[in-house]
Order: C-alpha cells, then structure tokens, then sequence
C-alpha cells in the first residue's frame, strides 16, 4: 500500500517534471500559432514582407531570374533570352520561357494565361507595363543598368522577395568576384578604348552608363566618347573625332554568329577613318559576340575579369 | 536662279569642308586640300572624311533632285518621289537584309541596297506595263504602292526577328551619310553616271510629254518610252543614292516643288538641273549641320534638311497658285 499510496506520488513527481520540460514546447507551439495567424490576417489585409516570398514572380530580365534563384526563389516563368540559356542559371531549367519582343516585353495573353503576382521587367520593355498593370500585375523594373547598380538591385530583389541570409551571402559573393576582377597591378594610365556596338560603318559607341561600357570602365578602360550623353546607353560619334582621340583599343561588339566574327573584323579595319588610329596601327582591335556586354547579369566579376584579361591585358 | 543655286552648292561645299566635330583652323583646311604641309591628323580629317563626304553629299542630294524632278514631269503627278517606284522600300529591305540577317557581309552593305532597290523598280515597271492599260501612270502609282509596302512588310518581319540587332539599322533607316571614304562611291558611281545622263536626255522629251499625251506623241515622241525611260533613270538615282545614304526619299519629293515655286516655271530643262544644285546644296548643309550641332555626336541629316527646306517650301506653298 505504501508502496501503492507511494507510486502515484512518484507519478506526480515525474508528471510536474515532465510538464515543466514541456513548457516552453508549448509557449513556442502558442507562439508559433499566434504567428501563423498573423501572417494569415497580414496576407489578407495586403501587408507585404513574408507574404511576398510567396508570390508568383516572372523574371523578364537575366539578371532579375539568376538574383531570384540565388536568394531561394523559383520564378513561374523567365525571359527568352535570344541566345537561348546561356547566361541564366541552370537551377532555372525546365522554368517556362516567354518569347520577348520588342518593345512590349511578353506576349500578353501568356503573361494572363500564368497569372503572375509580380513581373520584374526593364526598362527595355516598358512599353508593356501599362498592359500589365491593366491586368492587375505588379510590375517592377528591377535591372541593373551599370555594373555598380549590381549589388543593390541584388538587396532590393532579395529583400522583397528571397531569404534575407542568402541575399546578403550572394551580395557578398558578387562584391568579392568584382574585387578579385580588379586586383592586380595598378592603372596608372588607363587606355583609350573605342567601344562600338552593331556593325557598319556607324560608330554607336557605349557611354560610361551603359552595362557593357560601365563593365569595360571598371575593368580599367577610359571610354572613347564615354562621358557624352545619349539615350539607352549609346550615341553615334563622328569619325573625325575617334582620329582626333586616337583610341588604344577598339572593342567592337556586333551581332552576328561566331563564324562571322572574322568577316566582321576585317570590315572594322578596313574602315579608312580608323586606319591611322594606334589601335589598328598596334592591331588591337578586337571583335566580341559576348552577351555579357550587352545583357546585365549578377556574374559581372567574371566578366570584367574577362574584359580585363582578354581586351585591356592588364594594360 | 541656277548661277544663285551654284553658288548656293558653293558656300554649302566649303562650309562642309571646313566644319566638323573636330575644329580644323580654315588655314590648315586650305593647305590640306591645295596638298601643303598640315599635322597628320588635320590631313586625315580634311582629306579623308570630310572630301568624300562632301562629295557624296552633292552626288547624293543631286541624284535624288534629279529622280524626283524626272518622276513628277514624267507621271505628271506632284506627289511622285522615289517612294512611287519601290525604291525606297527595296533599298530598305536590302540594307535590312543585309546588317540584320548577314552581318558578316556588311561591306556589301550599298550594292544590297542598290541591288533591291532597283529589284522593286524592276517589279513595278514590269507589273505596270504588262496587260490591260500598260503604261499607264495610275496603273503605275498603283504597283508602286503595291510593290513598296511588299518590301515594307519584308522589312518589318526582319525587324521583328532580330530585335537584339535593330540599332544597326537605325542610322540607315533615319537617312545620313558616312564618313567612308572614296570606297562606297567608286562602287556604285556608275549607277550615278547612267541616271544622270539619261536625265540631262530626257528634259526636253519631258517638257513635250507636258503637253499632253497627244500633243507630245504628234511632235514624235513616245510618251509610254519616255515615262519608263524616266522611272528607270529616277529608280537608278534614288538607289544609288540610298545606297549611299539610307532613306532620304524626302529630298526627291519636296526640292522639284521648292524649284519650280522659287523660280515661278515648271519647264524640265529648268527644273532637272535645278533639282540637282538645290538637293545638292540642301543635302551638304543638312549633313554639316548635323555633324555640327550636338557634336561630337552624330544627328540623322533627315530631320536637319526638314528643318532648312520646310519652312522656306511653306512660304513658297503659301503664295502658289
């Protein structure tokens, strides 16, 4: 009996130990539950923040889809990017692609038929975002325009949308690979370089607030022509003032296939307006298909890198 | 009038010369033509851009003059220009083709023009005097639509295929010259050549066709000959001259009118070689102007030439019968 009356006393005791144990258990799991309901009357009341995470995003531009897959978000569709999937992650394969024209973006019956929360778009297709908005879509511009914007539109796309932890880690990233694109022997004289884009005989050069041109300053060079001011990023420069500069390097980034890339040189040096510049006289000249020049992505290290090594030498 | 508009070419010439983006001092652009001793790169500047530029400005603007001088005597019709042979949509769809689709065959950028230039002209002509009512200037206008908006619509599909590629293209689209040396002259001045003779041939032919059909056929002339000769020679002009220097079909269209209004006579032996000094002069200010003025930077001389020859034509336009 003692040993009877003496056990649920000793079950009282483990229970009050037991319970003690628990009680943070269950604070966590009421808290836990006071939260839930919070963000549920948030979501339905608009607020954004956590409810954001939860959207369904179109990432029209490179840039915006690499960023979003790097701070732990699958977008519902991406941009066609006219040179298929080079410059997007491979995380993203198997997104839906949507064909961009220009100068509406999307196709919009497709961008209905998907029924985003939010586009994040450039300023390439702006002419869509009227369209979009009339179907209740949140468009953002969210491209970096210059190799500097790189890490904030970074923060802005992870803040609104991805994991904080992982939004800072990829800014790191991306500001260590810029540094490491950098390091090396000083600048002391930077050179000359005439940046042109398409092909014939029209100079379109890249200004300093270009992508390719704020790359390519970055990466060392001083742009022919970089400090004028013109629409888009690019401007048509007289002949008589590339003779007058005199360019060190001119950087030619045309269209075209790789195999065109001979042809589309030798055009370049049989200009006779450039025949004296100390550009042809040395033979630097070069010829670049590289999309990266054009096309604003998060891997801008590596790229200044290569403009870097591969046009500028370590000038 | 032609001794004004000769020295009108004159002023715009050396005015071409001696402006740019660079500043060159007049002196040195003096010495660098006459072959005296000037730094390299004033030499370069003068002898290389700015003469061959000035060159294809006056070969150019005359050109497009004297095509639409001859379209409007020939169809009788004051809104002929380039535009009404195809040329300008062909020459379009060649330079289209040719920077968008094979950028690598860029250097064959004004014979592609030239080429479907003169294909739309070919077409027009052909489809215009087949059938019923041959020869006929409604059934020609008529095909000159049809063919030029086929050529437009080809343009436009090839835009829409390659939008990454379309600032390539603009400057040739906008209209204006380049500073490209003697090359692309000496390839297509043959086309120059011909058009122009067979202009100077025709102004009296013309000027008889301008008395009606009847009349002109009782002093023995051939009206339907003589309005193919004149749209083959027009359609010769406009695109070498688009091969050269994109779309200026505006030049053909406004500077016959501005001619005949100035000098208060519409005779061809007036109006064709008038045609040719004013389009000359207009074009070769419009080009130093647009080289100038937002320098250095290029403008498209298109809107330069609107600029300098529109507000004088409305005044014109104003006290015209």
């Amino acid at each position: 009996m003692v040993r009877n009356l003496g056990y649920p006393n000793q079950i009282d005791t483990e229970l009050r130990t037991s319970l003690r144990a628990v009680k943070p258990a269950v604070a966590l799991l009421v808290l836990a539950c006071v939260f839930v309901a919070a963000a549920a009357l948030g979501a339905t009341t608009g607020d954004a923040g956590a409810a954001d995470k939860r959207k369904r995003i179109v990432a029209l531009t490179p840039f915006a889809a690499n960023t979003l897959v790097n701070v732990g978000v699958r977008p519902v569709a991406i941009g066609q990017m006219a040179v298929g999937h080079k410059g997007v992650s491979p995380r993203l394969k198997g997104v839906r692609q949507l064909p961009l024209s220009h100068p509406n973006g999307p196709n919009m019956e497709q961008i209905a038929e998907i029924d985003p929360d939010v586009v994040l778009t450039s300023q390439a297709w702006r002419k869509g975002t009227a369209t979009m908005r009339d179907l209740a879509i949140t468009v953002r511009e969210m491209d970096a325009a210059t190799a500097s914007a790189v890490p904030s539109k970074i923060r802005a796309i992870g803040r609104a949308y991805g994991k904080p932890k992982q939004t800072d880690r990829l800014v790191r990233k991306v500001n260590r690979e810029i540094a490491y694109a950098v390091k090396g022997k000083p600048i002391r004289e930077r050179p000359t370089v005439l940046m042109v884009l398409g092909v014939g005989r029209t100079p379109y050069v890249f200004l300093n607030n270009s992508w390719g041109g704020s790359v390519a300053k970055r990466a060392g060079a001083k742009l022919l022509g970089g400090e004028l001011r013109g629409s888009g990023g690019y401007v048509k420069v007289s002949d008589e003032y590339v003779v007058q500069q005199d360019p060190d390097i001119i950087l030619a980034v045309p269209h075209g296939n790789a195999e065109d890339l001979p042809a589309i040189r030798e055009h370049m040096l049989s200009n006779p307006a450039w025949s004296t510049t100390k550009a042809v006289q040395n033979g630097r000249v070069y010829v670049t298909l590289d999309d990266a020049l054009l096309q604003p992505n998060i891997d801008v290290g590596h790229t200044i890198k290569r403009v870097r090594t591969q046009f500028l030498k370590n000038w | 009038m032609i001794f004004g508009l000769s020295v009108a070419v004159v002023v715009a010439a050396v005015a071409s010369l001696a402006f740019g983006a660079v500043r060159v001092p007049f002196g040195d652009v003096v010495e660098a033509l006459s072959g005296g001793e000037v730094p390299d790169a004033a030499w370069k500047i003068v002898v290389d851009l700015r003469l061959p530029r000035s060159v294809e400005a006056i070969v150019v603007g005359a050109a497009l003059g004297v095509a639409g001088a001859l379209l409007q005597g020939a169809l009788s019709n004051p809104l002929a220009s380039p535009d009404i042979v195809g040329v300008t949509g062909g020459a379009g769809f060649g330079a289209v083709l040719i920077l968008l689709v094979v950028p690598s065959q860029v250097a064959l950028l004004p014979l592609g023009a030239l080429f479907f230039g003169l294909l739309a002209a070919l077409l027009v002509f052909a489809v215009a005097w087949s059938g019923a009512g041959r020869g006929s200037v409604g059934k020609l206008i008529l095909a000159g639509i049809a063919i030029g908006a086929l050529f437009g619509a080809g343009t436009t599909a090839i835009l829409t295929a390659y939008p990454d590629r379309v600032p390539s293209v603009l400057f040739f689209i906008a209209g204006g010259l380049t500073s490209d040396g003697w090359h692309d002259l000496g390839a297509v001045w043959p086309y120059f050549a011909a058009g122009f003779v067979c202009a100077v041939c025709l102004t009296r032919p013309l000027d008889r066709l301008a008395l009606g059909d009847e009349v002109a056929a009782s002093l023995g002339t051939k009206p339907r000959t003589i309005r193919l000769l004149a749209g083959v020679a027009a359609a010769l002009l406009a695109a070498a001259a688009a091969s050269l220097a994109g779309l200026l079909a505006f030049l053909g269209l406004i500077v016959p009118h501005f001619v005949r209004m100035a000098a208060g006579t519409a005779t061809n032996t007036f109006v064709v070689p008038a045609s040719a000094l004013a389009g000359a002069a207009l074009l070769l200010a419009g080009d130093t102007l647009a080289r100038v003025v937002a320098a250095p930077v290029e403008l498209p001389v298109g809107p330069f030439m609107v600029l300098l020859g529109v507000p004088y034509f409305l005044y014109l336009l104003r006290g015209a019968v």
